[in-house]
């Protein structure tokens, strides 16, 4: 199943602290905002995750696909040992 | 230049060590991973005793890239300005050869880069979004899902033994940020400090004794945090604290919630610690701000989600709950930006760290060298 970074939206802190302890989100607490109407923290969710964070009354903005994004960071990787001569790099 | 691999983490202290015999020494750290890795760290001093320590690790967790070329930068940088006798100039931030001395002779600075590297290895071959160790499943463990990051494995910054027995320690009502589930991203393990890469932190805190400030990068967020994270501070009542089983299931509950906290509960610090690591974190923040311009915040680790097990708070409390040891001071780094790439704010496209791994270098230096000159200074009253 696909997971998705989300940033979601809810009336207050209790809302917000209830991501964690009610529903198990993997959020991001550096990133927890205020906003008007609220409070809006980054997250990494799936699809049965965000369908049921919006039945229980948050907005859910759905970005990337975390791991289909994060593939194409391995080209930022060194390959071989640039330390050492006797290898490829 | 891209980020630096495993190998590549391990060669690059070799090296230093190999360049500086004389202000350095290289660590072998005593428990292999998982994966049967044998980690190494690297001890800075030239000269005798060391009357003081700052210990500094990354690559905790394995996604957050950056954090060992930051540590490995650091450390060639202040060994390569020692040996030639120059000062190191980072954007806007300069040091002086003085400076570097005075880090060198009167400090030991101990660096552990690479805490992790079975899960970095991982990271960068097979899920970039990996975030922690390699530990195995057990046989009896339910299979987990794959991909952003979950699977077996422990979050290593939720393993340590401070308050890791949650669901005792905090109240019900707390939204802490860890895990009992092993599929979870924030697992704390199985038991406090069971895994290897955590005994291998915990025992260079042990062989070096003059250690009294620590500092752990992470990324992302660029906020400067030191202790607590798993309440509000308080500086008055010595009693409400973390070894006080009469508030257990009272914790974790910060004021900011709505209504309060109905707890009542915040952990102890003394007000001349408090003042001191918010003095030494603007030191920090100044030196970013600097560097490239830009802002960090100082600030409490605990926000609206307490955490239990993590590195800065096990090593604060470390002269709680032994008076015999020395009072460690202690920060966690969370370096760079929210981008608007999840795994991009966790590893930036290499060009983008290079000027992250300048300004977290200037801050480190900035904070060895405030620290070398109170001893200086103490040392001339």
């Amino acid at each position: 199943m696909a997971n998705y970074h989300v940033t979601v939206q809810g009336t207050d802190r209790q809302a917000m602290a209830d991501l964690v302890r009610v529903h198990g989100l993997r959020v991001y607490p550096q990133t927890l905002r205020e906003v008007i109407d609220g409070e809006r923290v980054s997250a990494v969710a799936d699809e049965e995750m965000i369908r049921r964070l919006r039945v229980a009354g948050y907005l859910v903005d759905e970005h990337e696909d975390v791991d289909e994004d994060a593939s194409s960071s391995l080209d930022q990787v060194g390959r071989g040992n640039r330390f050492r001569e006797d290898t490829e790099n | 230049m891209p980020y630096l691999n495993v190998d590549e983490v391990e060669s690059a202290i070799e090296l230093v060590a190999d360049s500086n015999p004389g202000s350095t020494e290289l660590i072998e750290l005593p428990r292999p991973t998982w994966e049967g890795r044998t980690s190494r760290a690297i001890r800075v001093h030239k000269g005798g005793a060391a009357a003081e320590g700052i210990y500094l690790i990354g690559g905790v967790h394995a996604r957050e890239w950056g954090s060992s070329d930051i540590l490995i930068s650091f450390v060639q940088r202040i060994t390569d300005a020692y040996r030639t006798g120059t000062g190191i100039t980072l954007g806007g931030k300069t040091f002086s050869a003085p400076d570097i001395g005075g880090i060198v002779e009167t400090l030991e600075v101990v660096v552990f880069p690479q805490v992790n590297p079975d899960g970095r290895r991982y990271s960068m071959s097979v899920d970039p979004m990996w975030r922690k160790n390699r530990r195995p499943a057990g046989s009896s463990s339910p299979a987990c899902a794959v991909g952003g990051g979950s699977g077996p494995g422990v979050d290593l910054n939720r393993n340590y033994d401070f308050l890791w027995d949650f669901p005792t320690k905090f109240s019900p009502a707390a939204p802490v940020m860890t895990s009992i589930d092993p599929c979870s991203e924030i697992y704390r393990g199985p038991a406090a400090s069971s895994e290897p890469e955590i005994q291998n932190v915990t025992w260079l805190f042990d062989q070096h004794p003059a250690v009294g400030y620590f500092i752990d990068i992470h990324s992302f967020g660029e906020d400067i945090l030191y202790n607590w994270g798993d309440d509000d501070n308080q500086t008055t009542d010595p009693e409400m604290n973390f070894r006080n089983a009469a508030y257990d299931g009272a914790r974790g509950i910060p004021d900011s919630a709505r209504g309060g906290d109905p707890e009542k509960y915040r952990e102890y610090l003394p007000n001349g610690d408090l003042q001191e690591m918010i003095a030494l974190g603007t030191t920090m923040a100044d030196a970013i701000r600097a560097t490239h311009g830009r802002r960090y915040s100082v600030k409490g680790a605990v926000g609206l989600y307490p955490t239990s097990g993590t590195s800065d708070d096990a090593a604060y409390s470390r002269h709680f709950m032994d008076t015999a040891r020395k009072r460690v001071l202690a920060y966690t780094i969370e370096w760079g930006p929210e981008r608007a790439s999840m795994p991009r704010s966790f590893h930036p496209d290499y060009p983008d760290m290079v000027p992250i791994i300048d300004e977290v270098n200037a801050a480190l230096v900035a904070f060895c060298a405030a620290v070398a000159a109170r001893v200086a200074s103490r040392a001339a009253d």
